[in-house]
């Protein structure tokens, strides 16, 4: 099926004097480990060769490997950045197959847990991404430094909810493993309406800044059916003018009782990206205020904590759970044999999928918009090589 | 008993370039606590407790103690030569700039002419890096910079030929004396004149030096560190002393062209301090602009030039011209 | 979207529910045609570029040269103007680490040690390698001392260099013998430091702050309330036929009735657990499969799909 718009670009550049550079995997801009080979024409960009698995560490066979009590600890390791993310994907999967209910506190912890991930995944990629257009001696850095500024105050949130700042361990089978803590509601409302007064200083910093602008706007652009026939998501599916996002498509955790716009860009540049995910942000942060006005009371667990390794068994089956990550979306297969591992379990990592797009939107930008670009995909590569 | 001139010139050199070496350290100590201010950080703290003072010495030494360090494919001679190359120019230009009345190295009657040709040459050293690398992203960062030396010296040498218009001279001493008075600077003249042609000044400049947000040669996020790429130790450190000379070179001048030198309240012995003061101001600035705008693109740096600063550098020029021929070669 | 992933419990509606993106600060940004064609090319951008789209200064159409300059004016001082408040009005929110250290909340999860019973003085540990065993990267390793009273931990290893610190030792632990620090200094020049024994362990624990979570507090606090937990044992029926919990045992009546599923040809016929429960409690979009014989096939569309 290689229709028109999926059909990678190519370039036909008359020139002879072509250079092959190396883009990584050990490069500023590479976010982890990736490797891009660019043909170059002069600045311009004329054919790329994306290498991945250099963050290879064996994940969907650890995740046989170990019991439906272990892997949640372990799944945030894919996505490092946003970890709540697969956490909630991999219990999703094995709470539908072993059909165990989740309290309605718990629901609402998930999603509050989500939506701050989404605000700290948001930041990061902010920062990076101002990073690589910007120059790690300039701007870039210190827009990066506001965003980071920021996004430790969401893991400080993180880090008194469940005691670590990166992996956290949240989601258990049947609901979370930690309750919210005396005081953290108002810590929570303080911190996103600080985030929300900042956001307006990115805006200003970066929406009415020229010099960004030029960096962005028609930078990149993704087709609506190219979106579609490459399978990306998240907020690089809307941002092209596709109203997609799980949370509202096919709600999980609860995401129904709670109103939220999503927010389409029809442009699908670099720009309509960044669009896109400083709404998301607002976005975020109403579902935060909502979910805490309208958390209940009640247990956080159907099931009793954790005592011993094998104490969650699921019947023979294949469940798939996907949740919108920050990212986009994030799958998680697990094919169950009964016994307290999965006989096989298989990621669906939204960076992966949002990686694809590259061969068919870089040939033809110049050197400075791989950058942007890439950026703009924001990928993180534990999530992509997994 | 008077030296002979030669020996003259040469102790007055030797000052001068200590002290620009020093400043250089310092400066980028003061670059560093202001980013890190503006970035919520404290910045450097610990070396030269509190507040990092001795930072830039500790710097320094690291750089002398470090490996150095040649690719096997590179142009030998080219690749040493570079830093050297790049970093004379950088260092000259302060020649000929006067600290006070009759302070510096050379007051030559075509001082600015001299300052622009000799910092314009620091592209030779540059070029050489990037050739002599035999890296790629070297190579590219190279030929930007060629692109960009080009662009931005035009109007970087016409915006400093504004004050020159003014002044009636080229002798950067005659340019400081006509801007004695209140509101004498330049930068207060001409019906406004002035200020537009400092801020294409300093928009020039910063490209001039490849800085954020013209910084593509550099780049570090496309070319990781580009034409320097393949430098450690103490050929990096020139580099980097050549870069904030440079740097510290054109604040110098258009803290001399525009903000009146060494003029200034109080009595003569404070002119140099003075100076010295508009001279970080005007870096200041430049640091300032630095931390607060992202990178652009190659080709959209070059439109900026052509499109923008070129044509609006020349009518300033003009327009100076025209000033001082209106009114007869009064003050204007 | 190819159906495969699908079984959502609602069917998805094609995506025309777009709205436009909600502006900020009551800027609305209305949605556009679609992606806008290379021949928008205003102002300081360059030209056209292949594929990468065209470059224009603003996207609202061009505003003439004096439009854009002051455009460019505008937008320099309100970006600087940023970052000068960050100058003059923020502190730094820098902590200046070894000499001042921020308040760790409690829940802190840190260097993990072994503790002493308050008022006998004895080691907690009774060996019985629950922690062992539920560690996903396996870096405990314990051996039990049988002895009449209580049992001991004849050794306890524990190699810190691999440990991911994710609580659940702790949470297993039946006696509340191994807790976490509210410390995570654990640089060393040599790695052996960080392989801890038994004795370490409990100088660990003597010497720094514990933090809030013991075995029993994090037990308690997810612990469902008691009808519920029972029903989590015994009556699985309630909750769609298969809840079951550690003890194989309660697993087998249960389980016999849906451990249908993917695999085996045998069972094939057994209908897998039947309607899904329609609160909105359950997630939505998953989805067991029904046929097991198509299952493996599933597998892979999956996998070319990504």
């Amino acid at each position: 099926m290689d229709t028109e718009a999926r059909k990678v670009v190519e370039m036909g550049w008359g020139g002879n004097e072509r250079l092959v550079m190396n883009m990584g995997p050990q490069h500023p801009s590479a976010h982890g480990v990736f490797r891009a080979i660019l043909t170059l024409e002069g600045e311009t960009v004329v054919a790329v060769d994306a290498v991945i698995g250099y963050l290879h560490r064996c994940h969907e066979k650890l995740g046989e490997t170990l019991t439906y009590v272990q892997y949640p600890t372990i799944a945030s390791k894919t996505d490092y950045v946003a970890a709540m993310t697969s956490e909630l994907a991999y219990v999703l999967a094995v709470e539908h197959l072993g059909k165990f209910e989740v309290p309605k506190r718990a629901q609402y912890l998930r999603v509050i847990a989500a939506e701050l991930q989404r605000i700290a995944s948001h930041c990061l990629w902010l920062g990076t991404w101002c990073l690589d257009i910007g120059g790690a001696l300039g701007g870039g850095a210190t827009i990066f430094l506001y965003a980071i500024r920021e996004r430790e105050d969401v893991l400080d949130l993180f880090e008194a909810l469940t005691g670590a700042r990166l992996l956290y361990g949240f989601h258990q089978v049947g609901g979370t493993r930690y309750d919210v803590p005396a005081g953290w509601d108002k810590q929570v409302r303080e911190t996103i309406d600080r985030i929300e007064r900042r956001l307006d200083e990115y805006e200003a910093m970066l929406e009415d800044n020229a010099f960004f602008l030029v960096r962005t706007q028609g930078v990149g652009v993704i087709s609506p059916e190219l979106a579609q026939e490459v399978g990306i998501s998240g907020p690089l599916i809307r941002g092209s003018g596709i109203d997609f996002d799980l949370r509202r498509w096919a709600p999980y955790s609860s995401y129904e009782d709670f109103d939220f716009r999503v927010p389409v860009e029809t442009a699908g540049d670099c720009y309509a990206r960044y669009r896109v995910r400083m709404v998301e942000f607002r976005e975020s942060i109403t579902i935060v205020r909502q979910a805490l006005d309208g958390l209940p009371e009640g247990p956080i667990s159907s099931r009793p904590g954790v005592k011993s390794v094998g104490q969650v068994r699921v019947p023979k089956g294949e469940g798939y759970a996907r949740v919108e990550g920050a990212r986009g979306e994030v799958g998680c297969c697990i094919v169950a044999d009964g016994s307290p591992k999965p006989y096989r379990m298989k990621w669906r990592g939204a960076s992966f999928s949002n990686l694809a797009i590259l061969p068919h939107i870089l040939p033809g930008c110049k050197i400075a918009d791989v950058v942007a670009i890439m950026g703009s995909i924001d990928p993180v590569f534990g999530e992509v090589d997994r | 008993m008077t030296l002979p001139p030669l020996a003259q010139a040469a102790i007055a050199a030797f000052i001068v370039l200590n002290a620009v070496i020093l400043m250089v350290a310092y400066v980028t100590l003061l670059e560093r606590k202001f980013a890190a201010r503006m970035q919520s950080r404290i910045g450097p703290y610990y070396v030269g407790w509190p507040h990092g003072w001795l930072q830039p010495i500790a710097d320094a030494l690291k750089l002398m103690l470090k490996e150095d360090v040649v690719p096997a494919a590179a142009d030998r001679w080219v690749y040493n030569l570079a830093p050297i190359a790049f970093l004379v120019p950088c260092v000259l230009i302060f020649a000929t700039i006067p600290f006070a009345p009759g302070l510096g190295v050379a007051d030559l009657n075509i001082g600015i002419l001299f300052f622009l040709a000799v910092s314009a040459l620091e592209i030779v050293g540059l070029f050489m890096g990037g050739w002599g690398s035999n890296n790629k992203y070297a190579l590219i960062s190279a030929m930007r910079a060629v692109n960009q030396i080009i662009s931005y010296d035009l109007p970087f040498i016409f915006t400093a030929l504004v004050p020159v218009v003014l002044a009636g001279s080229m002798q950067l001493s005659e340019i400081v004396s006509a801007q004695t008075g209140l509101f004498g600077w330049f930068v207060f003249r001409a019906w406004g004149l002035g200020v537009l042609a400092l801020l294409a000044y300093l928009v020039a400049t910063i490209a001039a030096e490849n800085r954020v947000p013209f910084d593509i040669l550099e780049a570090e996020s496309e070319l990781v560190a580009g034409f320097r790429v393949e430098y450690s130790g103490m050929k990096f450190a020139l580099i980097q002393l050549g870069e904030y000379a440079h740097i510290l070179g054109t604040s110098f001048l258009g803290a001399l062209l525009f903000l009146g030198g060494w003029l200034g309240p109080g009595p003569a012995w404070l002119g140099p301090i003075w100076f010295l003061l508009k001279a970080i101001f005007v870096f200041l600035l430049i640091t300032w602009v630095r931390w607060s705008f992202v990178r652009i693109r190659v080709d959209q740096i070059l439109a900026i030039s052509w499109k923008l600063l070129l044509p609006l550098s020349i009518v300033l020029l003009m327009a100076a011209a025209f000033a001082v021929a209106w009114s007869g070669g009064a003050r204007v | 979207m190819s159906d495969f992933m699908g079984g959502l419990s609602k069917p998805p509606e094609p995506p025309t529910r777009s709205e436009p993106s909600r502006g900020v600060r009551g800027r609305t940004r209305e949605t556009r045609d679609g992606p806008r064609g290379p021949e928008s090319v205003t102002g300081f951008g360059t030209g056209t570029q292949r594929g990468g789209g065209s470059v224009a200064v603003l996207r609202d159409g061009a505003k003439g040269f004096w439009g854009e300059t002051l455009q460019l004016a505008r937008a320099v001082g309100r970006t600087m103007g940023v970052t000068f408040k960050n100058l003059v009005a923020r502190k730094p929110v820098t902590v200046m680490y070894p000499d001042v250290r921020r308040q760790y909340p409690d829940r802190f999860r840190g260097v993990l040690a072994l503790t002493y019973d308050k008022e006998t003085g004895e080691e907690n540990c009774i060996g019985c390698r629950l922690c062992e065993y539920i560690c996903p990267p396996q870096v405990i390793k314990v051996e039990m001392l049988k002895a009449k009273e209580r049992n001991w931990a004849k050794h306890f290893t524990l190699e810190l260099y691999s440990c991911e610190f994710c609580e659940l030792c702790v949470q297993v632990c039946p006696t509340d013998a191994i807790v976490m620090l509210k410390t995570f200094e654990l640089a060393t020049s040599d790695r052996r430091e960080l392989l801890l024994d038994k004795d370490r362990l409990h100088a660990l624990g003597l010497e720094h702050e514990h933090s809030w979570a013991t075995g029993t507090r994090l037990r308690d606090m997810q612990a469902p309330p008691k009808a519920a937990r029972g029903e989590g044992h015994r009556d699985g029926a309630t909750r769609g036929e298969a809840a079951v919990t550690a003890p194989a045992a309660a697993a087998k009546p249960a389980g016999t009735a849906a451990l249908a599923g993917a695999g085996s040809a045998e069972e094939s016929a057994t209908p897998a657990p039947a309607a899904k429960a329609d609160g909105p409690s359950t997630a939505e979009a998953v989805k067991t499969a029904a046929a097991p014989p198509a299952a493996p096939g599933e597998v892979k569309t999956k996998e070319t799909a990504e």
